[in-house]
Formats: C-alpha cells, sequence, structure tokens
C-alpha cells in the first residue's frame, strides 16, 4: 500500500459526495454527501502522515472533525427548520428566493 | 505571559461573549406582552466600543504559539476594520433583534462575538491549522445568524412577502458553506501534507508538486464563497434577501474583508513565490465577478439581491487589488476593503430604514426620499456616490487605487475590462438615487429610524465623505499594513525564493 | 502659525461660517433680518482681523504663510492650500473688507423694502463672496487663486441676478457669467502650461520668455474680462441690474478688482514677459478712453459710474503694463474707495426718487446734503483733484505711463482724465444741482443711518489716503516718490478744465441742447456694435458648433454609451435565470469552479 492508493481511494470518497451533493433531493442525504467528502479529506490527512512522516496530518484530522462535526449540527438544526415550514425536507422545496 | 499579550484582543472578545452569555442568562425572564429591553445589545455595543479604543491605545507585537500567530501592524489594521463592523452592525441591528426576536436576543449577540473572535484571529493567524479553525469559527456563527428570525414575517411592501425566507436564507449559505469547508480541507490535506509543513513561512520552501498544485486551487475555490467571488457567489442573493437586513449589512462587508485577508495571508506571504499558478485563475475570477456581479445586478428589483450583486462586483475590483501582488496592492486593497465598509454597511442600513417605513425592498421604498426624510437621502447619495466611484467619496479614491496598483504591477487588461464594467454599476445604483431623488408617488410615511441605527447611518455617512475628503491618513496606514505582510517575505527569510523570478 | 498667519486666518474663515450658517440654517434665513446680523457680524470680525493684520505688517516684512498638501501624496504633493501673508495681501485684505463691511451696512437700509427671505438670501450671498475673495486674495498659490476667482465669479452671478424674476436681471446675470467665464479660460490654461513649465502653481518660478509670454498673456486673456477691459467690457454695464449695494461692492471695488490683483501678485511672472507688459499699457489706455467716452453719453447714474470704472480699471491695466506695481495696486485701492462711495451715494439718490436716471432727479444737494456732499467728494477724487486720494494715485499711474511706448498712452490717459472730470462733473451738476426735474426730486429726504453712515466712512479714505502713499508703498516693500511736477500739474489743471466744462454745459439749469460731439458719440454708442459682433459671432459660430458637437453627443458618444447599456441590460437578463433558487445548483456551481481551478492546477501552461 502506498500513498497513492489511499489518495486514490480518499479521491473516489470524495467524488462520491459530490455526487451524492448534486443529485439528491433530500436535505439528509446531502449533508450526509458533505460529510463524506469531508471524511474524505481525513483519509488524506492521515495518510499524509503516515506515509510522509510527521504527525500534523492527525493533528489537522483531529481539528477537521471538530470543524466538520460543529457545522453538520448546525445544519441539522437548519434541516429541522426547513422541516417546520414544508413537512418535508426535500431541498427544492427550499427555491422561492431566485433570480 | 507576552503569549498572552499578544493575543489580547481575541481574547478580549470571548471574554466580552462569556460575559454576554452571563448576563443574558441572569437577566430576569422577561413578562408576557412585554418586549425584553436590549441589555446585552448594549452590552455588546459598549464593550466593542471599548475594544475598539483599546487597539489605538494598546498595540503589541509579536508572536505567539511558536509562531503560529502573529500579531502586527497589519493584524490590528484587520481587527480594528472587523470590530467598527461589528459595532455599526450591532448598533444597526439592536433595534430590529429586539422588534423580531425579543426573547431570543441574547444568543444573537453571543454568535455575533464568536464570528468576531474567528474574524480578529484570521489577520494574525500564520499557521493553516489556526487558519482554517478561526475561519470555520467565523462562518458557522453566521449561518445561525442568518436563519435567525426563522419563518417570522418580513417588512411587507404592497402586501407582498407575508412569509420569511430567513430559513431558506440560511440553508442556502450553509450549504455552500459547509461544501466549501470540505473542499478546503481537502485542498490542505493535499497541500500541508505534500509540503510538509503548515507554517505559511515554511510553504513556499519546497517546489510545488502537482499534487501540491490541486490543493492549492482548492483552498481558493474552497474560499472563495465567503468573498463572494464567481461561481462562488450564488448563495449572496438569496442570502440577502431572506436574512433579517441589519445582520445582512454586517455579512456585506466584515466576512468578506476577514476572507480577503485570508486570501493574502495564504497566497500573497505563504506562496507568494507560486505566483504563476495561482495569479491567473486569480484574475479570471476577478473578471468573472465584476462581470457577473455588474450584469446581474441590473435586472433586480429587489434593492438586497442588487447589493448583493453589486457586493460580488466590488469584490471584484478587490481580486483586481489583490492580482497586483506586491504591498503596495495589498495596502490599496485594505484600503478599499475599509471604504467598502462603511458606504456598503450604511447602504443597508439605509434601505433597512426605508423598508421598515412600509415601503419593503423594491425602488418604491425608496420614493420621494429626499422629501420624507433629506439627511437619510443625502446619506444613500453618498454611499450610492461612493459604491459607483464617484469623486469626491471615498470609493473613488478606493477604486483608483486598487486600479493603480494594479496596472503599475502590469496587469493591464485586467484594469481596462475593469473600468469598463465598473461603468455599467452607475445604471443600477443611478437608478436608486433616481427614485430617491426624482419620483415621489407621495404616499409613503416618513422613516423614523431608532437612535442607535441614526447613529450607526450617520457613523457610516461621516467615515465616507470624510476620508473621501481627505483620504491621506488612511492611505498611509493601509499601505504600512500591506507592507508589513509582504514585506518580510522579501527581506527573505529564506522561503521559497530558490524558484523562479 | 504666526500671529499675521492667524489674522489672516481669521479674516478669511469668518465670512465663510457665517455664509455656512446661512446657508444650512434655512429658518434664520427666512426672517430676514438675523440674516444681516450674522453677515455684518462676520465682516466686522473680518474687518478687524485685516485690520490688526496691516497695522502688524507696518513692522514686519517678513512673508508668513500656512499651507497645508492638498492634491497628491508624500512627497508628491502637487497642490496645496493656505494663506499667504505679504504687504499685498494685508492691504487688499483691508480694502475688501472695509468696503464689504460698508455696503452690507448700507444694505439693511437700502434693502428694506425686499421681502424676508429675500433679504436673508442677499445677505447670505454676501457673505459667500466675502470669502470668496478673501480666498482668492490670501491664496498662496495661483490655484487657490483661481478656486477664488470662480467662486466670486458664482457669486457675482447670484447678486447680479438677485431680481430673478426680472427678465433683464436674468439675461445680465448670464451675460456676465459667460463673458468672464471665456475669459477664464485664459486662466486655467495659463495655469496648466506654467504647471508643466515649472511643475508648481506658485508665482515665483523663472520661465523662459516665451514660456512666460505664453503663460501671462493666457492670465490676461481673463484679466480682461474680470476686469472688464475692452473688448470683454460688454458684460459691466449689463451688470447694474443687480442692486446698487452690490455694483458698489462687487463691480467697483473688489470683484473686477480682481483681474488688477492677479497681475499685482503674479508681478515677478510678468517681470519676465515684457511683450505681454506692452499690450496691457496699449489695451489699457485704449479701454480707458474707450469707456470714459461711453461714460460721456449716459443718464443713467449707474452706467456712467459703470464705464468709469471700467475706464479707471484701464488706467489700472496700463501702469501695470508699464512695469508699476505700485501704480496699478495703489490706484485700485483709492479707486475702490472713492467708486464705492460713489456708488453707494448714487444709491441713496436712487432710494430716494425711484430711478437710476439723472434726468429724474435735480437740486438733491438742498434736500439730501450729505448724499450730495458724498458724492461730490468722490466725483472730485475720481476727477483727479489736488489733495484727494485719485490725485496721488492717477499722478502715480501717469508718471508709469510717462515715456513708454511712444508716450501715446501718457497723452491718452491725460485726455480721458479731462473727460472723466467732465462726465462726472455733468452728473453732479445734473443731479444735484439746479432744479428738481420731478416730483420724486422735489420731495427727496435724505436716508436713514445706516444709509448715511457708511457714506461718511468711506468720505475718510477717499480724502486722505492719498496721503499714506509712501506707508502704503513701504508695506508693499516698493519705493516711493512723489513730486508735483509738470505730469501732476497738467493732469490737475485738465480735470479742473473738465469740471469747469461740465458746469458751463450742465451747470445753469437743464439742458438746452446736447452739444454736438456727444451726440455724435452718442449715435455710435447707440450701435452698440460690440455687442452685436459678440451677438453674431454667437448666432453663426458658437450655436452652429454647439449644434454640430450635440449631434455627435447624441447619436456618437450617447449611442455608444446606449450600446454598452442595452447590452449589459440583455446580458443580465440572459444570465438570471442560473440563479434557480434550487441549494444544489448553488453547490454544482461551487464544484465547476473547483474543477475548473483543479484541470488549471494540473494541466496549467504554467509547468
Amino acid at each position: 500500500m502506498t500513498l497513492s492508493h489511499v489518495l486514490m481511494l480518499a479521491s473516489a470518497l470524495f467524488c462520491v459526495g459530490v455526487y451524492g451533493l448534486l443529485t439528491r433531493r433530500q436535505a439528509i442525504a446531502i449533508l450526509l454527501s458533505v460529510e463524506l467528502m469531508a471524511n474524505a479529506a481525513n483519509l488524506v490527512f492521515i495518510a499524509m502522515s503516515r506515509f510522509r512522516g510527521g504527525v500534523t496530518g492527525q493533528v489537522f484530522a483531529l481539528f477537521s472533525l471538530a470543524i466538520t462535526v460543529a457545522e453538520v449540527a448546525v445544519g441539522l438544526a437548519l434541516v429541522i427548520l426547513l422541516y417546520r415550514s414544508h413537512a418535508d425536507t426535500r431541498v427544492d422545496l427550499a427555491s422561492e428566493l431566485k433570480q | 505571559m507576552k503569549e498572552l499579550q499578544v493575543l489580547w484582543l481575541p481574547l478580549a472578545v470571548v471574554a466580552l461573549a462569556v460575559v454576554a452569555l452571563l448576563v443574558d442568562l441572569m437577566l430576569p425572564p422577561p413578562r408576557a406582552k412585554q418586549q425584553p429591553a436590549p441589555i446585552v445589545g448594549w452590552l455588546v455595543v459598549f464593550g466593542l466600543v471599548s475594544l475598539l479604543v483599546g487597539t489605538f491605545v494598546y498595540e503589541p507585537t509579536g508572536t505567539a504559539m511558536h509562531g503560529a500567530y502573529r500579531q502586527s501592524y497589519f493584524a490590528t489594521y484587520l481587527q480594528r476594520l472587523f470590530l467598527a463592523a461589528g459595532l455599526l452592525g450591532a448598533l444597526g441591528g439592536l433595534d430590529d433583534v429586539q422588534k423580531r426576536t425579543p426573547r431570543r436576543q441574547g444568543e444573537f449577540w453571543l454568535m455575533l462575538l464568536s464570528s468576531l473572535v474567528g474574524m480578529t484571529i484570521l489577520p494574525g493567524a500564520r499557521d493553516l491549522l489556526l487558519i482554517i479553525v478561526a475561519f470555520e469559527l467565523m462562518g458557522i456563527p453566521l449561518y445561525i445568524m442568518a436563519a435567525y428570525s426563522k419563518t417570522d414575517a418580513q417588512p411587507t411592501g404592497a402586501g407582498r412577502e407575508p412569509k420569511g425566507y430567513a430559513a431558506e436564507a440560511g440553508f442556502k449559505l450553509y450549504l455552500v458553506g459547509a461544501t466549501s469547508s470540505a473542499i478546503t480541507l481537502f485542498g490542505l490535506a493535499l497541500l500541508t501534507g505534500m509540503q510538509g509543513t503548515t507554517k505559511l513561512d515554511l510553504l513556499s520552501q519546497a517546489p510545488l508538486t502537482p499534487l501540491a498544485a490541486l490543493g492549492l486551487v482548492f483552498v481558493l475555490g474552497g474560499l472563495g464563497y465567503k468573498i463572494g467571488m464567481v461561481p462562488f457567489h450564488m448563495w449572496v442573493p438569496d442570502t440577502y434577501q431572506g436574512a433579517s437586513t441589519p445582520f445582512v449589512a454586517f455579512l456585506s462587508v466584515a466576512p468578506k474583508a476577514a476572507g480577503m485577508s485570508v486570501l493574502a495571508s495564504i497566497f500573497l506571504f505563504g506562496l507568494g513565490a507560486q505566483k504563476d499558478v495561482w495569479l491567473p485563475p486569480l484574475a479570471i475570477i476577478a473578471f468573472l465577478s465584476m462581470g457577473v456581479g455588474n450584469l446581474l445586478a441590473l435586472p433586480q428589483t429587489d434593492l438586497r439581491r442588487m447589493l448583493g450583486y453589486s457586493g460580488v462586483a466590488q469584490m471584484g475590483y478587490v481580486l483586481v487589488g489583490l492580482a497586483a501582488s506586491d504591498a503596495y496592492g495589498l495596502g490599496m486593497v485594505l484600503f478599499f476593503l475599509t471604504g467598502y465598509l462603511f458606504t456598503n454597511l450604511g447602504a443597508f442600513l439605509v434601505l433597512h430604514t426605508t423598508a421598515e417605513a412600509g415601503g419593503g425592498y423594491g425602488f418604491e421604498s425608496m420614493s420621494g426620499l429626499s422629501r420624507r426624510s433629506p439627511p437619510l437621502a443625502l446619506a444613500m447619495l453618498m454611499f450610492l456616490l461612493s459604491l459607483a466611484g464617484i469623486p469626491f467619496v471615498i470609493g473613488f479614491w478606493a477604486k483608483l487605487y486598487v486600479f493603480l496598483a494594479a496596472w503599475r504591477a502590469g496587469q493591464v487588461a485586467l484594469v481596462v475590462s475593469g473600468i469598463v464594467l465598473a461603468v455599467i454599476g452607475l445604471f443600477y445604483y443611478l437608478r436608486i438615487l433616481r427614485a430617491a431623488y426624482m419620483t415621489d408617488e407621495g404616499d409613503l410615511p416618513t422613516p423614523k429610524p431608532a437612535p442607535a441605527l441614526q447613529l450607526a447611518i450617520g457613523l457610516c455617512f461621516l467615515a465616507v465623505v470624510g476620508l473621501g475628503l481627505w483620504p491621506r491618513g488612511l492611505v498611509e496606514a493601509s499601505t504600512r499594513a500591506g507592507a508589513e505582510l509582504v514585506a518580510p517575505v522579501q527581506a527573505g527569510q529564506g522561503a521559497g525564493h530558490l524558484t523562479r523570478r | 502659525m504666526t500671529p499675521p498667519v492667524l489674522y489672516a486666518l481669521v479674516a478669511l474663515w469668518t465670512p465663510a461660517i457665517a455664509a455656512l450658517l446661512l446657508a444650512i440654517l434655512y429658518p434664520l434665513r427666512k426672517k430676514g433680518q438675523p440674516a444681516a446680523v450674522v453677515a455684518i457680524l462676520g465682516s466686522l470680525v473680518s474687518l478687524g482681523a485685516a485690520i490688526t493684520l496691516f497695522t502688524d505688517r507696518l513692522h514686519d516684512d517678513a512673508t508668513h504663510r500656512l499651507v497645508v498638501p492638498w492634491i497628491g501624496s508624500g512627497a508628491s504633493t502637487i497642490a496645496e492650500v493656505g494663506v499667504h501673508v505679504d504687504g499685498v495681501s494685508a492691504s487688499m485684505l483691508v480694502v475688501v473688507t472695509l468696503v464689504a463691511t460698508c455696503v452690507q451696512v448700507f444694505s439693511i437700509g437700502y434693502m428694506h423694502d425686499e421681502p424676508p427671505e429675500a433679504y436673508g438670501r442677499y445677505f447670505t450671498y454676501h457673505a459667500l463672496f466675502l470669502f470668496s475673495m478673501n480666498l482668492l486674495v490670501v491664496a498662496p498659490n495661483i490655484l487657490q487663486l483661481f478656486a477664488g476667482w470662480e467662486l466670486v465669479g458664482v457669486t457675482s452671478y447670484l447678486l447680479i441676478g438677485f431680481y430673478f424674476k426680472k427678465p433683464s436681471a436674468a439675461r445680465a446675470a448670464v451675460k456676465a457669467f459667460w463673458v468672464t467665464k471665456f475669459a477664464d479660460m485664459g486662466l486655467l490654461f495659463g495655469l496648466l502650461v506654467l504647471f508643466a513649465a515649472s511643475g508648481t502653481f506658485g508665482w515665483e518660478p523663472t520661465l523662459s520668455p516665451p514660456v512666460a509670454t505664453a503663460v501671462t498673456l493666457l492670465f490676461f486673456l481673463a484679466v480682461v474680462g474680470k476686469s472688464a477691459q475692452f473688448p470683454l467690457h460688454v458684460w459691466l454695464p449689463d451688470a447694474m441690474e443687480g442692486p446698487t449695494p452690490v455694483s458698489a461692492l462687487l463691480h467697483a471695488a473688489t470683484m473686477v478688482a480682481a483681474g488688477v490683483f492677479l497681475v499685482v501678485r503674479a508681478n515677478p511672472l510678468f517681470e519676465q514677459a515684457p511683450i505681454t507688459r506692452s499690450i496691457m499699457l496699449g489695451l489699457g489706455a485704449a479701454t480707458a478712453l474707450f469707456a470714459a467716452l461711453l461714460a460721456l453719453v449716459q443718464t443713467d447714474i449707474k452706467k456712467t459710474l459703470a464705464y468709469s470704472t471700467c475706464s479707471q480699471l484701464g488706467y489700472m491695466v496700463a501702469a501695470l503694463g508699464a512695469g508699476s506695481m505700485l501704480g496699478g495696486f495703489f490706484h485700485l485701492t483709492t479707486h475702490a474707495f472713492f467708486k464705492a462711495l460713489l456708488f453707494l451715494a448714487a444709491g441713496s439718490a436712487i432710494h430716494a426718487v425711484h430711478s437710476n436716471e439723472i434726468t429724474d432727479m435735480g437740486g438733491l444737494a438742498k434736500r439730501m446734503p450729505l448724499t450730495a456732499t458724498a458724492f461730490s467728494v468722490g466725483a472730485l477724487a475720481l476727477a483727479g483733484v489736488p489733495g484727494l486720494s485719485g490725485f496721488f494715485s492717477k499722478d502715480l499711474v501717469l508718471e508709469s505711463v510717462e515715456g513708454k511706448l511712444g508716450n501715446v498712452p501718457y497723452a491718452v490717459l491725460m485726455l480721458t482724465a479731462f473727460l472723466t472730470a467732465f462726465y462726472m462733473g455733468k452728473v453732479v451738476f445734473v443731479a444735484f444741482f439746479g432744479k428738481p426735474s420731478g416730483e420724486k426730486a422735489a420731495h427727496a429726504h435724505e436716508s436713514g443711518p445706516s444709509m448715511s453712515g457708511p457714506l461718511v466712512v468711506l468720505m475718510v479714505p477717499t480724502v486722505v489716503a492719498g496721503y499714506f502713499g509712501a506707508t502704503f508703498a513701504k508695506v508693499q516693500g516698493e519705493p516711493y516718490h512723489f513730486a508735483f511736477g509738470a505730469g501732476p500739474a497738467t493732469a490737475s489743471a485738465l480735470g479742473l478744465a473738465g469740471i469747469g466744462l461740465a458746469y458751463a454745459v450742465y451747470g445753469r439749469g437743464p439742458r438746452a441742447a446736447v452739444p454736438a460731439p456727444i451726440a455724435m458719440i452718442d449715435r455710435v454708442a447707440k450701435t452698440r456694435a460690440v455687442n452685436r459682433v459678440y451677438e453674431w459671432g454667437f448666432r453663426n459660430v458658437t450655436l452652429v458648433l454647439a449644434d454640430g458637437l450635440a449631434f455627435i453627443d447624441r447619436y456618437v458618444v450617447d449611442g455608444l454609451i446606449n450600446l454598452l447599456g442595452w447590452g449589459a441590460i440583455e446580458g443580465g437578463r440572459k444570465l438570471r435565470p442560473i440563479q434557480t433558487g434550487l441549494a444544489p445548483d448553488y453547490v454544482l456551481a461551487v464544484v465547476l469552479g473547483v474543477v475548473g481551478l483543479a484541470v488549471w492546477a494540473v494541466f496549467g501552461s504554467w509547468r
């Protein structure tokens, strides 16, 4: 296993996340996709630390986890807000502001 | 102990936030049907004033946390800017927060201060880890503040907009923000991993590998949304329309300045030697921002959206200044951001006032403003002239100097296209003025802004006009601040000048 | 900041504060009387400061300056503003503030019948004028002088057109503005050439002769306009449409003198351009004669005085052209006093008989002794009767002109002195002596104290200023010598002869017949030839040119802009639908953006 392998995996995960982000209609699914992308980044951090030395990557990964968690918490709160007004979490319902 | 001195401002903001939280918790619960006084709000205002004064009295310099944070004049300049923006935003929003969300006031201020903590750390941050943490610390409270009034009603014009869109506004801001965070993190992972360090000064030590370059552009793209540059700008008009206007006033200036300072830190300072990687995309983004911002502002009928697109274009002008990629350019960027801060804040606050007076957010709310409230109309006149870049308010000098800096650095095509596109701006700015001065439907009441709001608008007006008539002091300050960031690289700390130019 | 600078700043800014207060506080202006108080207070303080400054100058001849950078920054300051105190500016400041204060006090009574709002507006303009004029006088460089110059032009327009509801007044104001504006181009271009050649807007630099000639000629164009020299004199008689105190202040003593002041100020530059000076000498003398001839045939007292002003300005210009800065400046000073006195006294008479025509007056001496005395004293001074101030200053002028350009200007000015005495004598005898010619004249009565006071005040310098010639010269740093030789004697004789002739023709009651030479001049004057030339030029050259340019402006320039605008609007409209309102689409844009950047990073040409 080399760095390249892990990077390819991480990239694949990232792309899956992007795909989900763009195609899913439910807000929760979109949040999940974002999580996936963030975790792909974490994977890269760890891989860098593992294959190129130093603990920086691992430290960064921990911080990254914390940041992402905070962000998702807020995101879920916003989703609940949307749910309260539309009784559904389909993202295309939140599209009254446009142009 | 020295570290605490150097970090005094962010820590002081944290302390202010804690105090605000405690006061809010200890306040007696309001009786039914009674609007609680904005005590926490005023506390925040006075706290911010004290801190702002403090930055003039106490200006430590030095590093902390093993070089991860460096307080210099660059940092001080921007910190004062953020405090001023927070202060004006707070003054402008005091009344609105009290009226619209009376029982949740304290948390709003807590969110504002949290965001300010992140902002005040950013300009001094010299380590990518610290930068990203502070950046997110700035950003996440903004999502909450954007959606603060949830689905409560907004001021109506001719009976439209009975429903509130704050939730949708906040959600769109969040979605773009969260996506961008993930992208930024991914890019940082590649960049710091391949370069072997998170410290900005050491970032250029080794030449960039393709992977690191990829990481670099991911970071560039990920940070772009905060600034509102194209194509990461699409949340701007919706969020500006849906969130509460005084908050939007703050949102339209402070995070943008913070984002710019991060861009400057990472790219000008950290990756200065790798100019040929990030400069061309930056120039293209600048051009697109000026173009899209100005073009899409034209057909708008909601003034919040129009000012939102206008902000996109204005950030395009700032990016032109950054494209000069030298100390003078950065100085002029800081000068522009300062002028823009007062101008845009003021414009949004005036819009807020006329909308609350029953006009809604379309052109009709400005109709006959010169008769209804000559001071407000005059203030709006100055703000719009500044945005349009007409002498002799500060926006004129700002645009002039930014374009001058870019021209001197050789970015001729960008400057020329910028000037042409800036002319388009006149069309829609002047349309607002036409409504204010030359039409009069005659049936709208006189706007009566609250004293705090009047004070905020007045201060912005004084800054815009005063600095426009005598810009020298500010020019000197911002040039000095810009030199503080870029010069250390020039002085040659061995960082990455093994390579070209 | 030295005391002289402080005095100058006070003198400069008190009228400005008065003007600002009156401009902003509409209720203050609306009431009328308070506005007068504010304006006059400002003028009095300014006057006090000016006098203090002048007395200080008597024992301090160093130049004091205070300047701050205005345009440009750091080492590359292009222009500065501030105050420059020396003998020239100190003297002019006293003249301006004294006459202005007297005129404003006079206006209290004269403008009494105006509605309060107009009354307030009047005094606001006065305060603004005083500030503008002072700005010009204390200017440390010609750029600030230009700023004051233009401002003074604006206030002149506002004051000439004070009775803006009267079409003739409105037209007169516009005409004055156009003619002087045209001339001001000279000052502007002169400034540009000066800056291009020397990098400064000051009057110190040494220039090569061609450049010096160019700059001074351009400046002189502005002088011709502002000081109503031939052929740009046409606006001054029409400017009499304004209230008489305004004529006294602006169009006799101060504003029209600004042109002369410019030359005095820029003396170092004019010294380097002998060609310009010769032109000035010739034109000044010609104007003096020309205007005096036209004054002969006027029956309107104000128009007489207007042409007289024009003529006397010609004297000043000629003196300056002959190289005598002192001659021109001294005559400016004495002329300011006695011309203002004449105008105010005329105003007093006009107020009494409600008409400007001397044929409606007559015998006023008996009924308005003070006014008559004031007017007579002023007339005598203007005629150059020995003992009064005009005599001394006119002598300086004649002395300086003597021997230059084949003595032609000298002779011309002598002849003009004769004519001056004659037409002033005519006015005095017809208006103040003899029998009253109508109802109003028979029932005229002396004006109140607010109008009489300034008359008395102005009579003082009219009489004694001449004796202070040495002091005046010392303050300017110039040598002064006065000898009652052939020249002054001839001039005095001519003056007395003129008065005598006037008595002979007009002194014994109403004119039986108009003397033949005068009738001839009258016929020529009535053709309004110079005005006709301008009107023809305007109609057939300016308007045609303007029409052509308007076409280009409307279809080419506007067309281009409209095209840009149309393009922008269409572009905006087409781009709009991209903003779909769907959050995932926004994210798509972000992703596409990042993808684009990634493509650049991996395949970009920078490698």
